[in-house]
Parts: C-alpha cells; sequence; structure tokens
C-alpha cells in the first residue's frame, strides 16, 4: 500500500507542475510553439526528400519505402498549409518566413498545392518500383520547393 | 579555325550543350519576368550595383545578330565589346577564356541557331566609380589574364575533364571564391564561400573542409547539379537553382561525376559560415588585397 500511495503523491505532484509550468509557459497554439512545430514539420519533409535521394541515387536498396517518404512529403505538406497563421512571422521568433506570405497568401497558398501534386506525383512514380521513375519525378518536385522557398523564405545569411 | 555553321546540326548539338554547361541561360534569360532564353536576363545584385545580361539572340538590332565569330571570341577569351569597350567582369570572361577552340565555335553555332528576340537591354545601375565602363581597362591591367586549356598530366583523364569544366564552364569558383572591393577573387580562399552572394545571400563554402562540405560524397555533388537537392532534404534557390535548372541538370553522369572530382579534390579551408555561429568567419574583413595570385588558375 505504501507503494500505491508513493506513486500516487508522485503522479498528483507531477500533475500540478505540468498545470503551473502549462499555464505560464505554454499556451496551446502560441505563435512560437506553432513556429517551432512548423519547423519540425519542413525539417521532416526535408529528412524524407534525403531519403529518396538516397535511393535514388542507389546509395540504399529501400525504393520499397519511396511511397512511404512521397505520402509523408504530401502529408506535411498538406499539414503547412494549416501552419503559417497570421502573427507567426518574426514576431514570434527566430523564422525565415517572410511578411509576403501573408501579403500574398493566394500565391503562396498556390505554391503549396502544386508542391503537394509533385508530391502525389512522386507517390506514383515510387509505386511503380522503378528507380527510373523516382529520378524523374524529384525534378518536378524540387522546382515545387521553389516555388515558395524562391519568395516566401528568406535567402540564408 | 573554320566558322561553325548554324547549318550544322552536330556543332549547335555540342554548343547547346556547352552553352547550358556554361550557364549562359541562366543569366542571359529573364525568368521571372517570363523572359525568351537568352534574350537578356533579370537583375543581378552585387555589391557594385545591378547588373542585366544583355540579349544574346541574333537578333539585328538588340541582339548579336551582326556579330561575327571573332566578336564573339573576343567578348568570350578577352572580355572585349565588338566597339572595343570592355566588358564588367560578372560576365564571367576571365574564366570563359579558358574553354577550347572548337568549344567556343560549337557555341557560337548554337547560338546562331537560336530564334532572334527583339527584347532590348536593360542598362547596369552601379555605383560610381564603377559606372564608368573604362574601370574595367584597370581592372583588366590589375587582375586579367587570359587562359588557355592544358590538361594537367599528373591527374586522371577525369578530373581533367571536372576541371576544364568546373572552372571554365559552370565557373563555380566566381561566386564560391570570395572577392576583393574591387572585384578581384580572393584565390587563397578560394572556393571557400562568404557572405556578399547575390541578393544578400550567403555562398557556402564547397571545399571539403568540416566547415565546408567534408560530409557530402560525389553522389551528392552529382544529386544537387542534378535535382537542385542537397543531401539533408533542402532544396537550393536563388542564382544556383537557375544554374541547375538551365545549366548542370542537362550535363551527362560522366561529366558531373567529373566535376564532382574535382571538387572534391579542392584543398580543404575553415571557413564556417553559419548564420548560429556568431564567430565572424576567418578574416573576412581583413585588408584582402595581397592575396590576389595572378597565376592561378581557378
Amino acid at each position: 500500500m505504501k507503494l500505491i500511495d508513493t506513486i500516487a503523491r508522485s503522479g498528483l505532484a507531477a500533475l500540478a507542475i505540468s498545470l503551473v509550468l502549462g499555464t505560464v509557459a505554454h499556451a496551446v497554439d502560441e505563435p512560437a510553439n506553432i513556429l517551432k512545430y512548423r519547423q519540425n514539420v519542413m525539417k521532416s519533409i526535408g529528412s524524407n526528400i534525403g531519403n529518396i535521394a538516397m535511393v535514388a541515387k542507389g546509395e540504399v536498396s529501400f525504393i520499397g519505402n519511396t511511397a512511404m517518404n512521397a505520402r509523408a512529403i504530401r502529408d506535411g505538406l498538406g499539414a503547412a498549409a494549416t501552419l503559417f497563421p497570421e502573427g507567426t512571422g518574426t514576431e514570434a521568433g527566430e523564422t525565415r518566413a517572410l511578411p509576403s506570405i501573408w501579403q500574398d497568401n493566394a500565391k503562396f497558398v498556390a505554391a503549396l498545392e502544386k508542391a503537394q501534386r509533385a508530391a502525389e506525383a512522386m507517390i506514383a512514380a515510387a509505386e511503380t518500383g522503378d528507380i527510373g521513375e523516382v529520378r524523374k519525378a524529384i525534378g518536378a518536385l524540387g522546382k515545387s520547393c521553389g516555388g515558395c522557398h524562391e519568395d516566401f523564405r528568406k535567402k540564408k545569411e | 579555325m573554320a566558322a561553325a555553321s548554324p547549318d550544322d546540326p552536330d556543332a549547335v548539338a555540342r554548343g547547346g550543350y556547352l552553352v547550358r554547361a556554361g550557364g549562359c541561360i541562366a543569366c542571359h534569360t529573364d525568368f521571372k519576368g517570363g523572359g525568351a532564353p537568352l534574350a537578356g536576363g533579370g537583375a543581378i545584385e552585387t555589391p557594385f550595383g545591378t547588373f542585366y545580361a544583355p540579349n544574346l539572340t541574333p537578333d539585328r538590332q538588340f541582339g548579336i545578330g551582326r556579330w561575327q565569330m571573332t566578336d564573339f571570341i573576343a567578348a568570350m577569351t578577352r572580355g572585349r565589346a565588338p566597339n572595343g569597350g570592355l566588358y564588367y567582369p560578372v560576365f564571367p570572361y576571365p574564366v570563359y577564356s579558358g574553354m577550347t577552340p572548337r568549344d567556343l565555335s560549337d557555341m557560337w553555332a548554337y547560338l546562331r541557331s537560336v530564334p532572334p528576340v527583339d527584347r532590348p537591354n536593360t542598362a547596369h545601375a552601379l555605383a560610381f566609380p564603377f559606372s564608368l565602363r573604362a574601370v574595367n581597362l584597370g581592372w583588366q591591367a590589375m587582375f586579367f589574364k587570359p587562359r588557355s586549356w592544358r590538361p594537367e598530366p599528373k591527374q586522371t583523364a577525369r578530373w581533367n575533364r571536372g576541371a576544364y569544366l568546373a572552372r571554365h564552364f559552370l565557373h563555380c569558383g566566381e561566386c564560391h571564391t570570395p572577392r576583393n572591393r574591387l572585384g578581384a577573387k580572393r584565390t587563397a580562399r578560394a572556393y571557400a564561400g562568404h557572405r556578399q552572394g547575390p541578393d544578400g545571400s550567403t555562398v557556402p563554402n564547397i571545399t571539403s573542409h568540416q566547415s565546408g562540405i567534408a560530409a557530402w560524397n560525389a553522389g551528392d555533388i552529382v544529386w544537387l547539379l542534378q535535382t537542385g537537392f542537397m543531401p539533408q532534404g533542402d532544396d537550393i534557390q536563388g542564382e544556383m537553382a537557375l544554374l541547375v535548372e538551365h545549366g548542370s541538370k542537362h550535363l551527362t553522369d560522366a561529366d558531373l561525376a567529373a566535376v564532382a572530382d574535382y571538387i572534391l579534390a579542392l584543398p580543404p579551408i575553415d571557413n564556417l559560415l553559419k548564420a548560429e555561429k556568431s564567430a565572424p568567419a576567418a578574416d573576412e574583413e581583413d585588408d584582402d588585397d595581397d592575396d590576389y595570385d595572378y597565376d592561378y588558375d581557378y
């Protein structure tokens, strides 16, 4: 009984601490949090492209995973469309997101949709199991990244 | 040398390949403005002002329709315009001068074969004194020596092919090597990158130092030049994206592999440019006019 009592108490204490921290520092959907979340999404898209590249370059043989990578990219881009609410530019923290995202939002959204279509094409290419098809699809996918990154992301300094 | 004819389909095909390799289309086309290929480029922002690459189509009024092949070769290898004036070295004739006569002749055949476009040129918008075209006389006297390609016998044929393409066509060093205040390449820092890229961007260190691309293999370089993707999955933008799209991605696997060999063999230079590291890059602000090497062949 003593053991259970100890566990219960420590659990309550942890709950109390998390409630306090939660209200103080981690309000749900705070712009800074969205920004960090968005950057994680972008990094995961990059990681998936990196692994498609390793297959296409012939460094690994896991072409069976390429459609999975491409679906993750498509879904990540779909999520990205919801991750740029107003107020999540440089005012929210360190980000290369440019004000043009919100000033020229229609163009931004169109570019994001185009990238999703390029990811769809990559899924189809990967499902053939043919490395040549994957290599062909990568060009359009790469260009579609530039659709947002060229006009809506600050160049590296 | 016999003038290559636009009627010689082999010369035109070879020339088209080389024109792409040289990045001509990437600079001399206004992609943002929807301009025709080679009919004149969009703005190129530099520390000296804004340059606009001129119309290279055979239009007789606005392009190079009145040129002879000798005019083309004088431009490419001496930086000299038909009227006797000198071009700004933003046009990378100092390295184009190392192209072989045969390759120049083929490129000329290709340029004669494209449709003429009557698009007027845009004047450069440069800061004084660079706005005076005569500054190029002094620049040439100080910094220009025509190259001529000679394979290095101690190196492999593949390395030599890579060196020829990287130096004299892809002209990697024109951007990735930092320049001094007079626009001469700081050859002691060859390919080490800098922060004075187009539109204020950072141009990465592409030597195989830890602060550069030590983690990359030949396949990564070929992949970037074919697809515009870096190994970690991020994509490139700006001038380099144009150079891939309208240049390097059209090259053969063998040529790109040769270029990768050459790049990987460059002497490593310590120059960390990542923004999150606050330490300034080594000797970035030094008085750097003394490390120009007249005989350096990059």
